[in-house]
């Protein structure tokens, strides 16, 4: 199953090079301009600069895509550094707010082709160089936003080093280049995360039978609830038998039906071998 | 074996810390003010994080020592459970850690002087005579880790000197070299959990073969060490009683009935809103989809089912063991 991936960049010049890689198309252009591609796995929105328009720019395109728990999220942009190369890419594991002090740590499950280090996200621009950390202004915004909505290991930033203390002047022509460098690595990352996001998707699949229980029978929302979880045990500890034929119509309220299904599985043999 | 390493700012100098640093010298570090800030957050997924964990590297500041769950007794009447670990080597789909914890990354505990402490501090509170029980393996395995943690190196010694207090090392692993090492004392236990051979092999992943676990235990045995069997959680499947009592023989045939201080068995079982993680974390398996039911705040196997299980179990073991030794986790399922 092919999962779904959301891309979050702040500028057109950081986008461009992605939108023609990925040859995502555009689908909306108010309040956020999205991209899709042909089979809408991958979404691309442009936020604006700074934490507040990429913590929006999440939120908004979280309503377009249809809330799904299992979407992989990926903020790529820039940042400074004390001294690493310019072009460089970098991968997130901490994520930290200057101004709230609160730091992220994206888990690292992700086969990077990268480096990871840590990331500063300040308000305001700012040549001014931590030791260590890569300093840019919508990591912190755009992680907190993600959280909400996915679990941590789908969530990650990459940052490419657009300025260092030797050479501080960037533009978007520079910025534009640098990424179209970086789209193959690019690339790996957002093929590992849609791989876990499909394999996450696949779990939260209700079975097939579902829909033919609902046609035949009215169950309340708590009903429905507990018959997808039985039909889903179903899967595993009878794969082989139709749970429709178990009730076979016999029965008229919906109750009795996830009683007979439940009995069923109760009844049902566990072979060690298939534990 | 472990790629990412996090550790708490105040343990960065820690002399544990070195050495797990050096062992793991490409290890990817990252540093943090607390280890709640990366293992506490909600919306982590267990299971994919259980393929590749980290290690954080933490300092723990208070409840060293907690009262035993009820069932986790093995005959005395103090007992307490404590953890220089949180989380487990082995990926075994019954345990409840999976729906406890956040996350599936090890949390170390690198400050085991306080550890030491707040036991020292236990048994000076014990009436003339009395002793107590001080399990490790409630939030890890005991052993598994040994040679990164050196828990057992630092604890055995520590054990042999305080007679009143029993330890129990609870494990899976055969990474018990520093116990061979060991002079044996009596005031220690090494328990081994066993599920039969067939359902081990598909429930209990990474973990050594039930041939080879027997094999380590025998070892042990005969070095003077006490043994511990834990039947504990018993799985309920076709032929289950053939599976057990295989099971049993075959470690009664190995190890003398004097090695053992103790069994204890008890059906799989979990809190309710534990199982309801596990559950979603794992909706592919058998093992938590079939014959199980909500009773109570916990989810376990049919009363019947569970008290049979049990009864067999208990009096197969007590054609080898008297029944002073076997002790039973779930005592409310005789209610």
């Amino acid at each position: 199953m092919k999962g779904a991936l959301n891309l979050i960049l702040a500028l057109p010049a950081e986008a461009s090079p992605i939108i023609r890689y990925f040859n995502l198309q555009l689908i909306i252009s108010e309040p956020y301009k999205i991209y899709t591609n042909h089979d809408n796995s991958i979404r691309l929105v442009l936020s604006g600069i700074g934490k507040l328009h990429a913590n929006k720019a999440v939120s908004n395109i979280e309503k377009e895509s249809g809330s799904k728990k299992s979407q992989a999220w990926l903020n790529i942009g820039v940042a400074g550094h004390l001294k690493r190369p310019i072009g460089s890419m970098v991968a997130a594991h901490k994520i930290t707010d200057k101004v709230s002090n609160r730091s992220w740590y994206p888990p690292m499950i992700i086969d990077f082709p990268c480096d990871t280090g840590s990331i500063l996200t300040v308000d305001e621009e700012t040549q001014n160089y931590p030791d260590e950390e890569l300093v840019e202004m919508e990591a912190a915004g755009f992680y907190s936003a993600a959280e909400v909505f996915s679990s941590h290991e789908l969530i990650h930033c990459l940052k490419l080093i657009s300025d260092n203390s030797v050479e501080k002047k960037f533009d978007g022509k520079s910025v534009k280049r640098m990424i179209e460098k970086q789209c193959g690595n690019i690339e790996l990352v957002v093929n590992q995360l849609l791989q876990l996001s499909g394999r996450l998707q696949e779990l939260e699949t209700p079975s097939p039978k579902l829909n033919q229980f609902l046609i035949n029978w009215n169950f309340s929302v708590t009903q429905k609830y507990e018959l997808e979880k039985i039909l889903r045990r179903w899967s595993v500890v009878l794969p082989n038998k139709d749970p429709f034929k178990i009730v076979n119509n016999k029965w008229k309220i919906s109750k009795d039906v996830i009683l007979a299904l439940r009995n069923a599985l109760k009844d049902a043999p566990i072979d060690a071998t298939s534990l | 074996m472990i790629n990412t390493i996090y550790i708490e700012q105040t343990v960065r100098d820690h002399e544990r810390t070195n050495k797990i640093l050096k062992r793991f010298s490409d290890a990817r570090i990252i540093s943090c003010d607390r280890y709640g800030e990366v293992f506490n957050p909600r919306s982590q997924n267990f299971r994919i994080q259980k393929q590749n964990p980290a290690l954080i590297i933490a300092e723990k500041f208070k409840n060293f020592l907690l009262p035993a769950p009820e069932g986790f007794g093995i005959g005395g009447n103090n007992n307490f459970y404590f953890s220089h670990m949180l989380n487990c080597l082995y990926d075994c789909r019954y345990c409840f850690l999976q729906g406890m914890f956040q996350s599936a990354n090890y949390v170390l505990f690198v400050n085991y002087e306080d550890f030491m402490g707040a036991i020292d501090e236990t048994i000076n509170k014990l009436q003339n005579k009395e002793t107590a029980t001080f399990f490790s393996g409630y939030d890890c395995d005991s052993l598994a880790l040994e040679s990164v943690t050196g828990f057992a190196k630092q604890f055995l010694p520590f054990f042999r000197e305080r007679p009143r207090a029993l330890l129990e090392l609870r494990t899976k692993s055969l990474n018990t070299q520093v116990l061979l090492q060991t002079e044996a004392f009596n005031n220690c236990i090494i328990a081994f959990s066993f599920t039969p051979e067939e359902v081990s092999k598909v429930t209990e992943i990474g973990v050594p073969t039930v041939s080879s676990r027997i094999a380590m235990m025998e070892k042990l045995s005969k070095a003077g060490w006490k043994i511990g069997l834990r039947l504990d959680p018993l799985i309920y499947h076709n032929n289950y009683k053939s599976n057990y009592k295989k099971l049993i023989n075959k470690i009664f045939y190995n190890i003398g009935n004097e090695s053992f201080h103790s069994v204890s068995v008890g059906a799989m079982r979990f809190p309710k809103s534990i199982y309801n993680k596990i559950e979603r974390l794992y909706p592919d398996s058998t093992l938590l989809a079939s014959a199980l039911e909500s009773k109570k705040g916990m989810v376990s196997y049919h009363k019947n089912i569970e008290k049979e299980m049990i009864q067999y179990c208990r009096s197969y073991l007590a054609k080898y063991l008297p029944v002073e030794k076997i002790f039973q986790c779930t005592p409310w399922a005789d209610e």
